[in-house]
């Protein structure tokens, strides 16, 4: 199988601060692709530069065996970017739009009314295709964005959190797109989302960019497979200064890692139930009370916690 | 083949952009019905308080050197420049020689007419003569109250003054031929002379509103841009190949179209609304426009480049453009400007426009060429080096 996206040790900084460091991964032809990682990872950094918008300081991108260096305008011509924001003028109406977008493509004549059509249908909105942008939901509005990106028939999808802030229904209908979308048409997805279970269902790969670094990278299974004996017990107490004074003698009483996170600690235990009496009693020794406690199993989020110490999402 | 398709990406953008302000009532009402009803207001009120309804510039202020002293050269002062509708439009008074030039060095008369010894001789013999008119160059108005006072029949015959050109150094001003006749001096003047050098206060206002809100269309053009920025459009432009530099160039050219339509239906809708009349030349008055437009059309892609966020442009919104329409002229003719303003006026595009407008109102388009040369180079100078500096910004 042929890869649609080579990248090739990609670096950017921004005034001496870098941004992403050394990345390198492969997106082969109608595969789906994950991209996991926090708020100023890297991702959208890495985005601009997948799309053509921002040169890398190093490295090389291939999208169709075509250089976006070199080829800027062939490799765009293979993609098609869903930003995170509705970027699309909400004054018009959707038909309005998505005509605008594909004359820019160069699609003119039937192709041109053709490509507007499909994309309506698929997103489930040609019969309100005459109304503003501005009055659509939220959910709607993401689903025109999508059909936006879709005009010129792209190889490689490209989406940067499309499913922030809508209701399940229209999530649920986003999610059935991108799946149709592989399935039937054979598009490649890239795909960035801080919901673990999005990714779970849509995504053959992953890799979790941290810092700018892509840290881990292979198949969910691959993934869970590898993390499979750290389980954590997440521990959020009352008094969150009075256990971090406390950090230490609780490490040394569990002989296990305690890590701080957010407004509590994360004890990484090959044996939860066992821990969990022993946590106990040291928190009483230390008469530190104890808001809520939660035994995660490792999936995406645990495995993401894990690597990086920190949670996808800042709420 | 590269060329045809940049024209129809730039044809669709343009069309878009249009549509889309169209849609946008707001910045309709600002743009079309606010300088509709201060041309209305600012009309009314200042033809009310004036007589004749003409707009009342200030007075010019000429010397006269009579280095004569003949019965023909104290007749022509005491009666020529004596008369009551003369004395509306001109502050004349015999000065000698020295003094005329010194307070004309320091900018207090706005122009000196000498004449000569042999002026009596001249005329009473109905020679051909000579007489000399200098003019400042920095107060076209007061220069074109002069020049157009001195034309008329009752005061110096044919005087042809047409030489002097507001935009020659001082030091260049020539002598004149002049043709005197025996009607010279039977002094008579008629209001309809007079109102040929005035411009009424609707005409100006709908001059001056309109080059003042082709400025805020600018700004308005460049609050949609910045919008794109903001919300992500212009990267799903860029997405579609469009480059940066073609980009900005077609919003540009689609607000100079909206420009030249705002100003087309403005002085329409004055004509109608107002009885407002603007001379026998409307192909000029539309070069104009186009000119004009460009012009502003060119520096909002220089202005694009600085302001990259919506306080800069409320700044620039609510200060630069009273501020830059008042040093033009929208307000007040710039003729009435101290002179230490009309070097900075002179470096605006739309004090040339104003000026260039109410001449063609006034039926002298041969005046305006200068005019639009400024207006093209400060286009074609704008425009270039704001999409340099755009497409440097934004490269890839």
């Amino acid at each position: 199988m042929t890869n649609i996206l080579e990248v090739q040790n990609l670096s950017k900084s921004y005034q001496k601060k870098s941004a992403v460091i050394d990345v390198s991964f492969q997106l082969r032809t109608g595969e789906s692709y994950g991209l996991l990682g926090p708020n100023g990872a890297g991702k959208s950094t890495i985005i601009n530069m997948l799309a053509g918008i921002l040169a890398a300081d190093n490295g090389e991108i291939f999208i169709g065996g075509n250089s976006v260096k070199q080829d800027r305008k062939k490799a765009q011509m293979l993609i098609g970017v869903v930003p995170q924001e509705i970027a699309l003028y909400s004054s018009m109406s959707a038909e309005a739009n998505l005509r605008f977008f594909a004359k820019l493509y160069g699609l003119t004549g039937s192709t041109l009314e053709k490509a507007v059509k499909e994309n309506l249908q698929l997103v489930g909105l040609y019969e309100r295709r005459k109304e503003p942008i501005e009055k659509y939901s939220g959910g709607m509005k993401r689903r025109i964005n999508i059909a936006a990106a879709l005009l010129h028939a792209p190889r490689l999808l490209i989406m940067d959190e499309p499913t922030v802030g809508i209701d399940p229904q229209s999530r649920s209908h986003i999610l059935e797109t991108i799946k149709k979308l592989q399935i039937e048409k054979g598009v490649s997805i890239l795909y960035t989302s801080h919901y673990m279970e999005e990714v779970e269902a849509i995504c053959d790969r992953v890799g979790i960019i941290d810092q700018g670094r892509l840290i881990q990278e292979g198949t969910i299974a691959e993934l869970k497979s590898k993390f499979a004996d750290i389980s954590q017990i997440k521990i959020v107490p009352k008094e969150l200064e009075l256990l971090k004074k406390n950090l230490s003698f609780i490490q040394e009483g569990l002989a296990a890692d305690a890590e701080e996170y957010d407004n509590g600690i994360i004890i990484k235990t090959l044996k939860p139930n066992e821990a969990l009496p022993k946590i106990m009693e040291i928190f009483n020794q230390i008469k530190c009370e104890v808001k809520t406690i939660e035994i995660l199993e490792p999936n995406l989020e645990t495995i993401f916690l894990s690597l990086t110490g920190r949670s996808l999402r800042d709420d | 083949m590269i060329f045809a398709n940049s024209l129809r990406i730039v044809g669709e953008i343009i069309l878009f952009t249009v549509n889309m302000l169209a849609k946008d009532k707001k910045s309709l009402v600002i743009l079309l019905l606010m300088p509709f009803i201060l041309i209305a207001v600012l009309g009314s009120a200042l033809s009310g308080v004036m007589s004749g309804g003409g707009f009342q510039f200030e007075k010019a202020h000429l010397a006269i050197v009579d280095e004569d002293q003949s019965i023909a050269s104290n007749m022509l002062i005491d009666n020529g420049f004596n008369n009551e509708e003369v004395i509306k439009l001109l502050e004349a008074e015999e000065l000698s020689k020295d003094e005329a030039e010194k307070l004309f060095a320091k900018q207090k008369l706005d122009g000196i007419l000498y004449l000569h010894q042999g002026y009596e001789e001249s005329f009473i013999f109905g020679k051909k003569d000579q007489v000399l008119l200098k003019m400042n160059p920095t107060k076209a108005f007061q220069a074109d109250i002069i020049k157009q006072t001195l034309n008329m029949d009752h005061i110096l015959g044919k005087l042809a003054v047409d030489s002097v050109n507001a935009g020659r150094a001082l030091s260049d001003f020539p002598t004149v031929d002049n043709f005197l006749s025996e009607q010279t001096l039977l002094l008579e003047v008629n209001k309809g002379d007079v109102q040929e050098v005035t411009i009424s206060a609707f005409q100006y206002y709908a001059v001056g509103m309109g080059v003042m809100y082709v400025l805020f269309t600018m700004f308005t053009g460049i609050g949609f841009v910045m919008d794109e920025r903001q919300q992500g459009t212009l990267y799903r432009v860029k997405m579609t190949g469009v480059s940066s530099s073609l980009y900005y160039l077609s919003k540009s050219l689609a607000f100079m179209f909206i420009s030249i339509l705002q100003m087309l239906i403005l002085f329409i809708s004055s004509h109608l609304a107002f009885g407002v009349e603007f001379g026998d030349y409307p192909a000029w008055l539309f070069l104009i426009f186009v000119a004009y437009s460009l012009a502003i059309s060119g520096l909002m892609l220089l202005l694009l480049r600085w302001i990259r966020n919506q306080n800069t442009l409320n700044v620039f919104f609510s200060i630069g453009v009273p501020v830059i329409a008042a040093l033009g002229g929208s307000m007040i003719p710039v003729g009435n400007f101290p002179g230490f303003i009309e070097p900075i006026s002179n470096l605006l595009p739309n004090r040339w426009a104003i000026e260039a407008l109410t001449k063609v109102i006034l039926n002298r388009p041969e005046e305006v060429t200068s005019h639009l040369v400024f207006l093209f180079s400060f286009a074609l100078i704008t425009g270039v080096v704001g999409i340099w500096q755009l497409s440097r910004r934004e490269a890839y």
